[in-house]
């Protein structure tokens, strides 16, 4: 059966402001708490508040995700991580309070989902940083290939023969995958 | 290499042809790298096609979110109390609202005989459909919120805010009608034409403005065949004693 919560993940799909604007009146400041007493401000809570909410987007469209938890505490987890990673980067303070004792109806399942929706989201943002580091012809073939038109209707939009849209693809997928693979986070991304 | 990223690119979209496929395949048994780059191949043009694919959803979404944010991390305000369902108090003040509202059309309508039926309407819009009513009650939701935008002129925003809840909640009249009146102040009749046209099916409406407020689009429009449009919508109007009614009365002893 699914979880109550789900509806949650359901407006995050549709952009329902109303049930959305419940879940920010629900959550928000419990999330907000946590980030003020690990060294945060309320900028960085919204942002990191905001981000865990589009991670569950991305990773809910894809079709694949059953909260088995209660949206608290599976936001709480997912907000928790995204703050480590950003103290490690800024490398300042120690995290005092993120224990998720509160919490334990939190099965392994969620750690797992909470993971996936993390990892989902960088794997994402490496992709759009590396393709926007490629030169503007392959950036717009790989964009039209991208964007649900055959092959066939690519070359006949980039006025090219197919034989050589279907050559270009391969070789600027060839240079996107070396660049992603290149990058020192790319083994920690669990493709 | 690129020639394995070839392969990769006709094997994953169903052009390889039978023999060459199985052929591919053996190779990919035997070879862990093929494995791995056909998997990160595959991985790469999934995600790629979803972001594109939902790259609008995803900006009204953030759009949304921010406005949130915006109210829930950097206000120190109160509790604010959450419109999910219209109280009997809400209707009853929006009732009454908009029968003063109607009483100072009509107001104001008397004293402006001189006008054309093209010019009330106009005047209407400039005097009754610029500001909306706001918070009755205090209440902040997105309504309200898009309300707020609608009253700053912040017309796109407001769109988005109204489009949105509408498309969540269709039973959400408010919504609908709002989205037509944007589309109205911003000369896009067409789809205030489409909004209204919508508004007027919502036969289960105590209070329908739908017929009015098109025939209002239509007298600003002002097209071929508008002008007659807009009069049988105002006759139905009074003959059905719809809201606006008052209005179309007046309008229609100016024809």
């Amino acid at each position: 059966m699914q979880h109550p919560d789900q509806k949650y993940v359901e407006a995050l799909l549709k952009n329902d402001p109303l049930v959305l604007e419940e879940l920010y009146e629900k959550f928000a400041g419990k999330i907000k708490w946590m980030i003020l007493q690990n060294s945060g401000t309320e900028t960085d809570a919204a942002d990191i508040f905001q981000d865990a909410l589009i991670s569950i987007y991305n990773k809910a469209k894809t079709g694949n995700f059953e909260l088995t938890c209660p949206m608290e505490a599976f936001l709480y987890l997912i907000c928790k991580n995204k703050w480590l990673n950003v103290l490690n980067k800024r490398r300042t303070q120690k995290v005092t309070n993120t224990d998720t004792e509160g919490f334990n109806y939190i099965g392994e399942d969620s750690f797992r989902l909470a993971e996936d929706c993390i990892l989902h989201q960088e794997r994402s943002t490496l992709l759009a940083e590396k393709l926007s580091q490629m030169g503007e012809s392959c950036k717009n073939l790989l964009r039209l290939s991208w964007s649900g038109l055959s092959m066939d209707e690519v070359a006949k939009k980039l006025n090219v023969s197919y034989a050589y849209a279907r050559k270009k693809k391969s070789e600027c997928m060839a240079k996107l995958i070396t660049l992603v693979k290149q990058s020192p986070k790319f083994n920690s991304l669990k493709w | 290499m690129n020639d394995n990223f070839e392969k990769i690119e006709s094997y994953l979209n169903g052009s390889m042809p039978a023999e060459e496929k199985s052929l591919f395949e053996r190779e990919l048994a035997e070879s862990d790298e093929l494995q791995q780059s056909l998997k990160l191949y595959s991985i790469i043009n999934t995600e790629m096609y979803n972001a594109q694919k939902y790259s609008d959803q995803e900006t009204a979404l953030k759009n949304t979110l921010s406005q949130l944010n915006e109210k829930y991390f950097r206000q120190q305000s109160a509790p604010v109390i959450s419109m999910h369902r219209n109280s009997s108090f809400i209707k009853t003040a929006m009732a009454i609202a908009a029968g003063l509202v109607l009483i100072l059309v009509a107001y104001f309508t008397f004293f402006k005989n001189s006008n054309s039926p093209s010019q009330l309407a106009d005047l209407y819009v400039k005097n009754e459909l610029i500001h909306l009513s706001q918070t009755m009650d205090g209440a902040k939701d997105s309504l309200q919120q898009g309300i707020a935008a609608y009253n700053n002129k912040e017309y796109n925003k407001a769109l988005q805010l109204f489009e949105a809840i509408y498309t969540a909640h269709p039973d959400n009249s408010d919504a609908l009608r709002y989205a037509g009146i944007v589309y109205l102040v911003t000369k896009e009749y067409d789809k205030a034409l489409k909004a209204f046209d919508e508004l007027a099916l919502k036969k289960e409406l105590f209070s329908n403005a739908g017929q009015f407020l098109k025939a209002i689009t239509l007298l600003q429009r002002n097209g071929k065949g508008d002008k007659d449009a807009a009069k049988s919508l105002l006759q139905n109007v009074v003959k059905e004693n719809q809201e606006g009614s008052t209005e179309a009365k007046q309008w229609l002893n100016h024809w």
